[in-house]
């Protein structure tokens, strides 16, 4: 039984009550023992039919339910949680895709937190991985664990047991405690795989181990135009990385006056991701040559604009509202960007004239290195944009950190670039696919309604959902583990999805639940919050009391009337 | 009357013995055990157990006195019925009284003492020893760590080592390793081996029957076996299986001969400076080879003078032979007229060794060593062309000075009535030895020096005259100061290093200042601010060494600046193609690997080439030959773990750069035309 604490709210009960007694006391004093009886009563009825108080809902027990160490609940308690008003849960809880298919009903579950620390940490993992990536770039596979801990090390083997990537070698001996632990290694084809991955704790032991499936794709080539009017090295180093990466470039460079040197594309630009230029060649194009290029530029696709060669300040101003100001010529040591990449540390002078950090008008600073010092600026330009680059001589990497000048130039593409738009893609939002369990597939792109081939299974529908607003998706229900393809009508290449087994990851899984179960508590207490916390209770009938309370009044009345005769 | 005694003594020693014999077994069982299961430590067991053997004697000894002493005692203390009159029953009743009873107790005793008394004295009086049992089995278990040591293990070793049985109708193997390595040829049933490297291995089918069996190898061979054995020689690990015998691979691994090592065990230093008066001189060689040294030989090299005047003499001795062709000892007292030397000569000697391989030996070398026998006396340094920072043997260094200052100090401090004459010539000796030190390291800044010998003073008195009485004003500063010090460029270093020199020079000045003043506490801060300057000097001549190396190209003067671009011209070509580090088939064997289907023709051998070429490691390679194999055989499963191999020759893998996908979906179509319309 409930009431409320608040003053206001108890003041007029317990001024019935008072009279109640008041009377009594009076009745009693003059030895009418039923008067004073009747009166009590009856103010007690009326404290109480006045009071509101709440009675809690009928099968007031929330429904017990232990999902117990696999995560499983039988079949009888999926059927009560719809009918019971809350559930108590002991354990680690469900899937996100069984909570989905359950009413959301308020929860009254805590997480299991071990007792001792090695015990709760060897519990829980979290696995962060691409399921699917492009050739070229660089596979992170990050896990993380509980609670900080020191000396222990992730592994990434490959078919054959042997180490692929390993975070232990880099920081041997002893090293800090931490939670989470990263490995990167670079797939040298295309080809989808399904390597291991192991934790070891400082004495080597294996504390995990399980299956690291990854889809391997070819990338898709970028489509450059490149016009330069000085040659540099910067520009030739860029041009031998895209043409590494198989990029379509239309590529020119003007040595002379009457001296230029240009590679044709292997293929049409159908749809260019960009336009490299340097500074040169803008401030030597006529006037009416450059409002055409700047025409084509806010046509859509980005101008970029390698400021290593500025020298007229006045026609940046003029032209695009740039500000440039002439950097320290000696490339003082603090004006020197740093990037750290991949192991290696890049550092490379500004150009002679940037833009100031806080870029003023249509200018807004686009990238900042490690110092937090600006390289990158952009503005827009009708629906296309305007990028400067404001470092040079990254050509001297090109020799001594390939792989990291290369992951510069990409980190700075992503920024930079359009994207290679294509028709459809797939997405595949389940981290941990097993058999038996719901699971999904979106195709970004596609329209609902589409027909969805799952490789031996069922042809699905694609449906619009709610939740994504670019996808429409597909539920299926995973029979075995291993690869299984989707084909869809309107995407070129299938996707592959790899369903894990039941037993693989066990604390990855009960990580997964944990997750899910807080999701769901929280479903319960917002959305549906106000409903569930009033159908929990329901207030005390007034009725009975009020009836009490008149007839106690009736029979004062009746005695006291037959007391006057 | 003893008759009686002597039967009840008798059966209570029996008694006792049945309860004691347990403890004197229990000892023994242990030491018994480590004396027949422990070869190893089977002396020292034999001796436990002749300890044993004396400790038993003494036992029964002891106890044999104790009955004869006591068991009257403990019969009347174990049995009532004897009324505490047994001691009547082992001597003569002296009164009639005692006689009396002495006849009742016979009558009784038949009747009284049965075998269980006995036992149960036996049982109160005898404990079980507990502490000789454990002194035997602490003994054997000595005996057993000993053998552990001992012995560490070349039974299982022999037991890998012994030849599987040869079965009628099955291949078997026949070894001939190379006749150099003296190994002998053995024969052998189907089961891992390790070979020399370029053995002769037969693969052989005794009594065959059936068809003629078949051998594959694991890079791809396969071998009929006729009747007189297929013959392969080994060159590198493989591993083979018969078909038809279940996919059961045995390994051939390959020992691949090792070079000679050569140890020279004395002199211990590369640079050995002998002591002027030594008459002798030890050199200590070994050279160990795997199979045999066939010849070894120390080669010296005898440099005598200097200057333009040296002369080299070459000897060349062979190391003896010992019994073992494995190894060469050698250890020798050399004297010096043997080995030619005279003071100041300089002897440099290497070993070399080389082994029996046929083809190409191995042949192995030792750094050069060099004896230095030094000279009757170090010549002046002044006459060499290039003045360095070297410093003459023959004067103490900087860090010399300021130890035997320290010292100077140290016993000052322990002794404080010392000598006034010793102190004084002590601080005095290391005066001396700071400005030689001094004027050495003046000479470099022009100064004249003064190092060597007295002819410089008598050049100063010519040159001041000699007018002066010593000990006066003038002679001091002729002795310590050089009144025509000119400080010209003449000489090859820097301004930087002068200035350091000069540094280091006041504090030397300060230094022997305090050292004369017989203050040698003052002179140390002095001498390590000179030592600091010193080793700053040699500092900076390294960096000044470093700096001169790059020579830029000469220009095309008639080209320079002309303005003529004769010769340039625009070009127009096809974009470059991608360099790629990736070996494409290497890469499209792996990605046909990843599907079920069918493999390209003659993929195996594309992939034993990459695994042979690119794979280094023995038994990798043997693993990604297996895998190989199994693919072979059909396994669908195994294509993963052999694209692993494959895809682990595929090491420098570029980062490419690429494009960012993103699909074409209503929402962004929307978006985007939003975007638009804005």
């Amino acid at each position: 039984m409930m009431m409320s604490t608040d003053f206001s709210a108890l003041a007029p009960p317990l001024a019935a009550l008072a009279v109640g007694v008041v009377s009594a006391v009076l009745y009693g004093r003059k030895r009418k023992w039923i008067d004073a009886a009747l009166a009590g009563v009856a103010c007690a009825a009326l404290a109480v039919a006045i009071a509101g108080l709440r009675l809690p809902a009928a099968g007031s027990d929330a429904l017990a339910i232990d999902t117990g160490t696999n995560g499983q609940i039988s079949e009888a308690d999926r059927l009560a949680i719809p009918r019971a008003s809350a559930i108590a849960l002991s354990g680690d809880g469900l899937r996100e895709a069984e909570w989905r298919d359950l009413p959301a009903r308020p929860l009254q579950w805590q997480p299991v937190r071990a007792t001792s620390a090695a015990a709760s940490s060897a519990d829980l993992l979290w696995l962060d991985f691409p399921r699917s990536m492009s050739l070229g770039r660089i596979f992170t596979l990050t896990v993380r664990r509980p609670q900080a801990q020191a000396g222990w090390r992730l592994q990434l083997l490959a078919e054959n047991k042997q180490v692929l990537a390993d975070s232990g070698t880099a920081t041997a001996g002893n090293t800090p405690a931490t939670a989470q632990l990263s490995v990167q290694w670079l797939p040298p084809a295309a080809e989808n795989m399904v390597l291991q991955a192991r934790l070891l704790d400082a004495a080597g032991k294996i504390i995990a181990q399980g299956p690291i499936p990854l889809q391997v794709q070819d990338a898709v080539p970028l489509q450059i135009q490149g016009r330069f009017d000085a040659p540099s090295f910067d520009a030739r180093a860029l041009n031998q990385l895209l043409s590494d990466g198989s990029a379509i470039m239309d590529w020119s460079v003007t040595l002379g006056k009457a001296i230029a040197r240009s590679e044709t594309a292997r293929e049409p630009l159908t749809a260019p991701n960009a336009m490299f230029v340097d500074a040169a060649y803008v401030e030597h194009l006529s006037p009416s040559a450059r409002a055409a290029l700047l025409a084509q530029t806010g046509q859509g696709v980005p101008l970029v604009i390698l400021g290593g060669n500025a020298g007229d300040a006045q026609l940046w101003r003029r032209e695009l509202g740039l500000a440039l100001h002439p950097q320290s010529p000696t490339t003082e040591k603090e004006d020197v960007r740093q990037f750290s990449i991949a192991g290696a540390s890049l550092t490379m002078p500004p150009a002679t004239l940037n833009p100031s950090d806080n870029a003023a008008g249509p200018w807004s600073v686009l990238a900042r290195d490690g110092k937090k010092q600006p390289w990158l600026w952009q503005r827009d330009l009708r629906h296309g944009r305007v990028i400067w680059i404001g470092v040079s001589d990254w050509h001297r990497y090109a020799i001594s950190a390939p792989q990291a000048l290369a992951l510069w130039w990409q980190g700075a593409m992503d920024k930079i670039a359009l994207a290679s738009v294509q028709k459809a893609s797939w997405q595949l939002p389940e981290a941990m696919p097993l058999p038996g369990l719901r699971s999904e597939v979106c195709v970004q792109g596609a329209k609902a309604g589409a027909m969805l081939q799952v490789e031996g299974g069922p042809v699905l529908a694609l449906r619009a959902r709610s939740d994504k607003a670019e996808a429409s998706c597909g539920a299926w229900w995973p029979q075995r583990s291993g690869w299984t393809r989707f084909s869809a009508g309107g995407v070129e290449a299938p996707a592959l999805s790899y369903v894990y087994d039941v037993k693989d990851w066990p604390a990855w899984q009960r990580a997964l639940r944990r997750d899910a179960t807080a999701q769901y508590a929280a479903r319960a207490t917002t959305a549906d919050g106000g409903v569930a916390v009033a159908a929990a209770e329901r207030p005390l009938p007034v009725a009975p009391f009020a009836l009490v309370f008149a007839l106690c009044m009736l029979g004062l009345w009746y005695r006291e009337s037959e007391q006057r005769r | 009357m003893p008759g009686e005694t002597d039967h009840l003594r008798s059966r209570l020693w029996k008694a006792v013995m049945r309860r004691r014999a347990p403890c004197w077994l229990a000892a023994l069982a242990p030491l018994a055990i480590a004396a027949i299961a422990l070869p190893a430590a089977r002396p020292a067991a034999l001796a436990a157990l002749l300890l044993w053997a004396l400790w038993l004697a003494a036992d029964i000894r002891q106890w044999r006195k104790r009955i004869g002493e006591q068991w009257t005692s403990w019969l009347n203390a174990a049995i009532p019925a004897l009324e505490d009159s047994s001691t009547l029953l082992a001597t003569d009743a002296p009164t009639p009284i005692a006689r009396l009873q002495q006849q009742r107790l016979q009558a009784r005793l038949a009747s009284v003492l049965t075998a269980d008394d006995y036992r149960n004295i036996a049982r109160t009086r005898v404990r079980f020893g507990v502490l000789p049992i454990a002194l035997s089995i602490m003994a054997s278990g000595a005996a057993w760590g000993y053998h552990r040591q001992q012995a560490p293990g070349p039974a299982p070793v022999a037991a890998a080592q012994a030849n599987k049985a040869i079965v009628d109708g099955e291949v078997y193997l026949r070894v001939a390793p190379p006749a150099y390595t003296g190994v002998a040829a053995f024969e052998t049933g189907a089961r891992d081996i390790q070979v020399p490297q370029f053995s002769d291995v037969r693969w052989c089918v005794r009594n065959p029957s059936g068809t003629q069996p078949t051998v594959e190898l694991g890079d791809g061979q396969t071998l009929a076996v006729p009747r007189d054995c297929a013959a392969k020689r080994v060159e590198e690990s493989l591993f083979w299986r018969s078909r038809g015998m279940a996919g059961t691979r045995y390994n051939i691994r390959v020992t691949p001969d090792q070079a000679p090592e050569i140890t020279i065990v004395e002199p211990t230093e590369l640079i050995h400076l002998m002591q002027k008066d030594v008459k002798h001189v030890q050199l200590s060689i070994t050279a160990r080879d795997d199979y045999a040294i066939v010849r070894a030989s120390l080669h010296m090299t005898l440099a005598r003078g200097s200057g333009e005047n040296v002369r080299f003499t070459d000897r060349e001795v062979p190391l003896p032979q010992s019994s073992n062709p494995k190894r060469r000892d050698w250890k020798k007292q050399w004297t010096l007229a043997e080995l030619g030397m005279e003071p100041g000569d300089e002897l440099y000697f290497f070993v070399r060794a080389t082994d029996n391989a046929p083809g190409n030996p191995h042949t192995t070398q030792s750094p050069t060593y060099t004896l230095r026998l030094p000279g009757p006396e170090a010549e002046s340094l002044d006459s060499t062309a290039l003045p360095s920072m070297v410093k003459p043997e023959n004067l103490r260094s900087q860090r010399q000075i300021i130890i035997d200052t320290e010292q100077l100090v140290a016993d000052l401090q322990a002794h404080p009535n010392m000598p006034a004459a010793t102190l004084r010539s002590r601080s005095e000796g290391i005066a001396t030895d700071q400005s030689a030190l001094r004027l050495r390291y003046g000479q470099f800044l022009g100064e004249e020096s003064s190092l060597f010998g007295d002819e410089h003073e008598h050049e100063h008195e010519e040159h001041h005259g000699s007018g002066e009485k010593p000990g006066g004003e003038i002679a001091v500063m002729k002795e310590f100061g050089h009144a025509h010090d000119q400080e010209d460029n003449a000489t090859i270093f820097d301004p930087q290093t002068k200035a350091v020199l000069k540094r280091a020079l006041s504090a030397m000045w300060d230094a022997e200042k305090s050292l004369r003043a017989i203050a040698p506490k003052g002179a140390l801060p002095s001498e390590y601010k000179a030592l600091d300057a010193i080793k700053e000097l040699q500092a900076a001549e390294r960096v000044y060494l470093h700096r001169t190396a790059f020579v830029p190209p000469a220009l095309k003067e008639e080209k320079r600046m002309s303005g003529d671009i004769v010769g340039a011209m625009s070009y127009k070509r096809a974009q470059g193609a991608a360099s790629d580090s990736v070996p494409a088939e290497v890469r499209e064997l792996v990605q046909a690997l990843a599907k079920d289907g069918a493999l390209p023709a003659l993929w195996s051998k594309a992939a034993r080439d990459a695994i042979g070429a690119r794979i280094a490691d023995q038994e990798q390679k043997l693993s990604a030959q297996r895998a190989v194999q199994d693919v072979l055989d059909g396994c669908v499963a195994c294509r993963g773990e052999l694209r692993a191999w494959l895809r682990g020759t595929l090491t420098d893998a570029p980062v490419l750069l690429q494009a960012r996908p993103s699909a074409d979906s209503p929402f962004r179509q929307a978006w985007s035309g939003k975007e638009q319309a804005k």
